[in-house]
Parts: structure tokens; C-alpha cells; sequence
């Protein structure tokens, strides 16, 4: 199986869709191909409203789309644990960047890889 | 009698106002317990320098899953309101420090693969200050939910056989604030003559109202700015106000020091009178 990232988005507008920095609260996800970082689809986030535990159940979501690699702004401490039990890699981007941008900058390997270890 | 002092603002004297009123009460022979249920920031020690003579663990129920024998059928995970449990395929997750102990999983799980477990959140100590028997909740650090601990140590402070036991709230109106007040026979509301006071005794008196409280409001630093706007509040919403605390150094100063003003400062100790006057009136009022 190939790898498949995820990125948090503000919108469902593909490539060009801003980053959102909350991986959590992240009101969209989009998946592309780890390889060829063709978009596979835009998934919303039910829980980006959640009183509390939006970050685990977002993990969830990762899990079940098959996400390997998740790129976002800031991991909170559960969605950090859930991720990291759901061999899902966590990688921090600094703000303001497109999707496309995002993958570019994975791509060349200037993400940082977020962890518990880093999070304690 | 059981008397919260509360107020949705923080630093506006709830503590001083609290205290004092324990030992204001105290000095005429009445039985008087104070409790701190303020858990994530109890100060009442500051004012009252009590001698602690237990120390009990505050804890709350979380499950523990036997993963061993787990089916991983994500029954949990469905009737977890809170996002506390999470299933992936056969592998289950409890988060304890997101569960606000509903025990529905418990129910939920057929195969009893969740057991009860004590999570430790905080600790309840007692003792006496004087001649009032003294109760502080202590929240861990780091610690997200603040209610349980609240509730447990106020149902401990009522227990006791007293005439007044008083309750020095949280702040704000959350589930801490009710868990604070939901108890009690009156709410002493502090509050200060500053926009952030009326704004926050606005929050506050709409939490009371709701939870059918009587109200009292002491305004503290009384001739700190502009009370214009809070005192046309208070008559449209028709609630007392009790007491004026002077905005005076020498409170100041004892404050910063631990100390009591009362006994110490004229003006000060008139206006708890005026507090406990106010109390004693509703104290005939409902009787």
C-alpha cells in the first residue's frame, strides 16, 4: 500500500486550500497520493466543533482513510498519543502555507517530525 | 446555613470577602466551616493560616480496558459522548483524562472488558483555623476537568454539623462555578466598580438566577472608578447590594501580607457586619 498524507486545510479548495494550524479543530483534510501528491479527496472534519477530544476522534478519521502521514500546525497531547498508537507520522508546518506548498516543503524534507517524545 | 461567595471575576476579593466572613461569624461562638472549594488556585490558607490534620485523595471513575481480551467491537467508542475512548480496527484507547465518568461504557461494554479504576485528580485536606474547622480541594496541576473535585469537597464541608458553612467559590460559571453554589442557601456575589466586574457580576448573577439562588452583592474596592453604570444594574435586576469594601492601602497592605484586615481595619470590619447583618436577615427570611 502506498502512502497517503493528510493535510489540515481551512477549505475544501484542493492544492490551493491555506493550511489550517489546528490539527484537531482543522475544519478540513485533504488526502493526496504519498508518491505522485495527486489529491485523492477533501475529507470534512465532524468533530472540529467538539466540546472536548476533537484531536482523538480526528485520529480516528486518519486511521480509517489509511493516512500514513499527517501535516498540520499543532498536534494536541491526546490527538498526539492516538496518532502515534495508530502509526500514523505527525509533521509540523509553519503557518501561512497552500497544501501545495505544504507537500513541497515535505517533499524537500524541511518538516519537522512531531512525536510524543517531542510533546513531553 | 450554607453561603457561597462567588463571582464570575477573578482577583476581585471572593477569598478576602470569604474568610473574613468565616471569622467574623466565628467570633460570636457559632460553629463556622470554611471551605475552599476554589480548587485550582484554594488561597483561604493565606488569610486563615490553618493547622492540617488530614489529607484525603480527591479521585474520579475511569475506565481500564483488559485489551488482552478486548473484542474490539467499538461498542465504547459509540456511547462515549466525550471522545475518551477511540476504536480502530481491533485496537481500543482510553483517555482518561478526557472521560467525565458517566460510566456508560461500563454498561455499554457486553463482554465487561472495562473495569472501574480510581484516576487521582487532587487531594482534600482539613483541619482547624482557630475555632473554624477548615476544608481545601487542591486540583492536581494539569488537570482539565475542575467540577468533580469541587463537588467533593463541598459535600464534605456540608456534612459537618454547623450554623454556617461558607464556600469560597471558583470563578467564573462553569461547571466548577455550579458545583460551587448549587448547595448553597445564599450567594454572596463580590464583585468591583470596574467594566470587567459588571460584565463578569452580570454572567454571575444569570448562573444564580438560573440555579434559584438567593443573591447578595458585596462590592469590593468600592471607590475604585465609576460605580454609575454598576449600581443602575443592580436596581433594574433588584438585588441587594450589601456591603462597600473601601479601596483602602492598609487592606492592601495586610492582604499582601497574609493577614486579615478584619479586627484590624475600622471600615472593613463595618462592612462584614453589613455581610452578615444581610445573611442574617435571609437566614429569618427563610425560616
Amino acid at each position: 500500500m502506498t502512502d497517503k498524507i493528510a493535510i489540515s486545510v481551512s477549505s475544501a479548495d484542493g492544492l490551493v486550500a491555506t493550511m489550517d494550524m489546528q490539527f484537531g479543530r482543522a475544519p478540513f483534510f485533504l488526502l493526496v497520493d504519498g508518491e505522485t501528491h495527486s489529491p485523492i479527496k477533501t475529507l470534512s472534519n465532524d468533530a472540529s466543533q467538539a466540546v472536548q477530544g476533537a484531536g482523538t476522534r480526528v485520529a480516528v478519521l486518519m486511521a480509517q482513510n489509511d493516512v500514513t502521514d499527517v501535516i498540520s500546525g499543532q498536534f494536541g497531547p491526546s490527538a498526539c498519543t492516538a496518532l502515534e498508537e495508530l502509526n500514523v507520522r505527525m509533521w509540523t508546518a509553519p503557518s501561512g502555507l497552500s497544501a501545495q506548498e505544504a507537500l513541497l516543503e515535505f517533499s524537500k524534507g524541511n518538516l519537522s517530525r512531531q512525536s510524543i517524545m517531542v510533546m513531553q | 446555613m450554607k453561603i457561597a461567595v462567588a463571582g464570575a471575576k477573578g482577583g476581585v476579593g471572593k477569598t478576602l470577602v470569604a474568610t473574613a466572613l468565616a471569622q467574623y461569624l466565628g467570633r460570636s461562638n457559632h460553629r463556622v466551616v470554611y471551605c475552599d472549594a476554589d480548587v485550582e488556585g484554594p488561597n483561604g490558607k493565606l488569610f486563615l493560616h490553618p493547622d492540617i490534620e488530614r489529607v484525603h485523595p480527591g479521585s474520579v471513575t475511569v475506565p481500564m480496558l483488559n485489551a488482552a481480551k478486548c473484542s474490539g467491537c467499538g461498542t465504547c467508542q459509540s456511547i462515549c459522548a466525550f471522545n475518551a475512548i477511540l476504536a480502530v480496527g481491533k485496537k481500543v484507547m482510553v483517555f482518561s483524562e478526557l472521560c467525565h465518568s458517566c460510566e456508560a461504557c461500563f454498561i455499554a461494554c457486553a463482554d465487561g472488558m472495562l473495569t472501574r479504576h480510581n484516576r487521582h485528580v487532587g487531594n482534600i485536606s482539613m483541619g482547624m483555623a482557630g475555632n473554624i474547622r477548615f476544608f481545601e480541594g487542591a486540583l492536581n496541576v494539569g488537570e482539565a476537568r475542575v467540577a468533580p473535585l469541587v463537588s467533593q469537597v463541598v459535600h464534605a464541608a456540608v456534612r459537618q454539623a454547623a450554623d454556617y458553612i461558607i464556600i469560597d467559590n471558583p470563578p467564573g460559571t462553569s461547571c466548577a462555578a455550579v458545583a460551587g453554589q448549587e448547595d448553597a442557601d445564599v450567594v454572596v456575589l463580590v464583585t468591583e466598580p470596574t467594566p470587567f466586574g459588571l460584565h463578569d457580576l452580570k454572567l454571575a448573577l444569570a448562573l444564580g438566577r438560573r440555579l434559584n439562588k438567593s443573591m447578595l452583592v458585596v462590592l469590593n474596592r468600592a471607590d475604585l472608578g465609576d460605580d454609575k453604570d454598576m449600581m443602575a444594574y443592580l436596581a433594574s435586576e433588584a438585588v441587594d447590594q450589601v456591603a462597600r469594601i473601601p479601596f483602602d492601602r492598609q487592606i492592601a497592605v495586610m492582604t499582601a501580607d497574609g493577614k486579615s484586615p478584619l479586627g484590624y481595619v475600622p471600615a472593613f470590619d463595618e462592612q462584614m457586619h453589613h455581610v452578615a447583618a444581610a445573611i442574617h436577615r435571609l437566614q429569618e427570611a427563610i425560616a
